[in-house]
């Protein structure tokens, strides 16, 4: 049992040695056996906290899939997954909108839907869930686990199937701010990027107005040119690039300037294609979602090739004779 | 006797509750591929409804107050062609739309219905045609409209827009299905049958396209979604339970000439062709005809 006290500043507790150098077992000051008995017992005192209401079973939320999620859906069925990077404003909300309006009303040329595990995300997407939490832009991908109030950022999940075809195909789609791709090109910050080393093809989103605006053109080409330089820095081996020029019903690039931006994207060594798109349209003739089917069916081409089963290889010297020896199946 | 639960689900005003009456009045009957060979012992709830049917008027939406348990129906039945075959009794629990509204709404489910889901072996969807609870995908005009409007602004007239569109619904619900429909069942592949309802809305072209292509047409994303399901076997109902609208003053006269159970109809397709079958037991027989995995 603790030895307590009454004397102030003895330490009999701590050292066993009395302060005033009684013996411990005789020290009328010492009142171990009567102080420990608590004066005061507390757990009966304070009320039990309330026990958390019972909550109801769940099913799996269908909003934008987390990197965990994604990763588990990836283990089990090939995903393509496209990049989408963009400037604020850009219209890479408005192209996913459109994407979903497509295909919610089976308008998609050569797809149709076959599943999406983040069907409500795109529903609250098209509903004008576009602002980002009271305007505060995500630092990161949300791992939520509830229902959130606001919109995340994490990935969009789509399974479309091939028109005529007993096939599918899964798409996931960043649903990231434009924020994030601003702060690549001005303080080359890509820690919240790193999935665009996986991805099998990437989408440039510009912003068309900017290009048919003679006040703009510069700026924009600047930027798109800027923006294929910090990719080709990043991305080792880059995927193919869409560069999709957006609002296609305000107006179209000069051909000019499509020219300058192949130019750049050869020299930096990106195989790189354009497309425009009109997410939604003014009525001049444009027909909303133009340009989107063609992009999705361009965006999943170059992986259907399948690998050359036995690749020439072009390896010398020591690491030629470890390819002989796996190909002869043989222990040397 | 086997105890089988199938469990009916669909958004408010898709159809249940009248279908469940019918289905009684048919099983009551013994006129189809199922029969009651006895009467159960608790059918207060089937025979309210089934007292508006047999008035002309169609039975009103669920209470949302009603007490759940008294929406479970009960009922013993065989098979016609096997009348010497056990009897199975089927547990169909009722419940409001709006339960089904509110889990697609929340991602959440009472405990009760989730364990009625995990034990069902069986489920009947139902989409109603022409139901004004049904709501329409956006549009590309509203969507713009809604992407340049801050949240804030959006009026009370516009907050229609908000909802979920039927088809996403039925989509969920689907997706809640593949993720608990029997899941407490050893070696059952579930069933689940999605029954158009008020079928006799249709023109004769669209009716004769089938059920399968008006789900294409309407909810797109629900057609897709049914041909990439493997965790169930689905098939596509269209169902008139009186054959026609008693809105309509010449029908309601006829309907009082007849009788209930000779009304009603179930198109079906089979063999690519189809086929119009008066016999509202129909997805119900086919529903619990679920295959046994243990014994293949």
């Amino acid at each position: 049992m603790a030895s307590v006290c009454r004397q102030e500043s003895c330490t009999i507790a701590e050292t066993g040695v009395c302060l005033l150098n009684n013996d411990p077992a005789k020290c009328p000051n010492l009142t171990a056996e009567l102080d420990t008995e608590p004066l005061l017992d507390v757990a009966s005192e304070i009320m039990a906290p309330l026990a958390e209401p019972p909550k109801n079973p769940s099913f799996p939320l269908s909003l934008t899939l987390t990197p965990d999620q994604t990763s588990e859906l990836m283990s089990r069925r090939y995903c393509h997954l496209v990049g989408v990077l963009g400037a604020p404003d850009a219209g890479k909300t408005a192209a996913l909108v459109s994407l979903y309006l497509l295909v919610a009303r089976n308008q998609l040329n050569g797809f149709s839907f076959a599943d999406s595990r983040s069907l409500r995300a795109f529903d609250d997407l098209s509903h004008g869930a576009r602002r980002w939490n009271e305007g505060q832009v995500p630092d990161q991908m949300t791992a939520h686990t509830e229902l959130p109030d606001d919109r995340s950022a994490g990935f969009l999940h789509l399974r479309l199937k091939l028109e005529d075809q007993d096939k599918t195909f899964d798409l996931l789609l960043p649903d990231l701010p434009g924020e994030w791709t601003t702060e690549m090109l001005d303080n080359s910050r890509v820690d919240r990027l790193e999935f665009l080393k996986r991805a099998d093809v990437i989408w440039l989103m510009v912003d068309g107005r900017q290009f048919a605006r003679a006040n703009t053109r510069q700026l924009v080409l600047h930027r798109t040119k800027l923006m294929l330089q910090k990719l080709a820095g990043f991305l080792k081996s880059a995927p193919p690039i869409k560069l999709v020029i957006t609002r296609r019903d305000s107006g179209e690039p000069d051909n000019d300037a499509l020219k300058f931006l192949h130019a750049e994207a050869r020299t930096r060594g990106l195989d790189m294609e354009i497309h425009l798109i009109a997410s939604f349209s003014d009525g001049n003739g444009i027909a909303p979602g133009q340009g989107i089917a063609e992009l999705i069916a361009a965006s999943c081409k170059n992986n259907s090739q399948a690998p050359q089963f036995w690749p020439q290889t072009q390896i010398n010297g020591e690491e030629e004779r470890a390819m002989f020896r796996f190909r002869s199946g043989k222990e040397i | 006797m086997v105890d089988q639960s199938i469990i009916l689900i669909g958004g408010p005003d898709s159809g249940k509750t009248n279908y469940l009456a019918r289905l009684w009045k048919a099983l009551n009957s013994q006129h189809g591929v199922l029969f009651a060979p006895n009467v159960p012992g608790d059918i207060r709830y089937v025979e309210e409804a089934l007292a508006h049917l047999l008035q002309g008027i169609f039975a009103p939406r669920s209470d949302k107050n009603f007490d759940e348990i008294k929406q479970s129906f009960s009922v013993p039945v065989v098979s016609t062609n096997d009348p010497s075959a056990k009897q199975i009794q089927v547990v169909v629990p009722d419940v409001t739309g709006e339960l089904w509204q509110t889990a697609v709404e929340t991602c959440e489910l009472p405990e009760q219905w989730m364990t009625k889901l995990r034990n069902a072996s069986g489920a009947l969807v139902f989409v109603r045609i022409g139901s004004d609870q049904n709501v329409e995908p956006l549009d590309w005009v509203t969507a713009d409209q809604l992407l340049k409007m801050p949240a804030v602004d959006i009026c009370p007239e516009q907050k229609d827009i908000q909802k979920i569109p039927t088809q996403v619904l039925l989509c969920e619900l689907i997706r809640f299905l593949e993720y608990s429909l029997a899941a407490d069942l050893d070696n059952v592949r579930p069933r689940v049958a999605i029954l158009v309802t008020a079928w006799d809305r249709l023109d004769m072209e669209s009716r004769g396209n089938g059920p399968s292509a008006y789900i294409a047409e309407q909810y797109p994303l629900l057609a897709g979604r049914l041909n990439d399901i493997s965790e169930f076997d689905i098939r596509v109902f269209g169902v008139s339970i009186v054959g026609g609208d008693f809105i309509d003053p010449a029908f309601q006269e006829e309907f009082f000439k007849a009788d209930l159970k000779d009304v009603g109809y179930v198109d079906l397709e089979e063999n690519g062709k189809v086929q119009t079958k008066s016999d509202v037991t129909l997805p119900v027989a086919w529903v619990i005809s679920a295959s046994d995995c243990s014994e293949q």
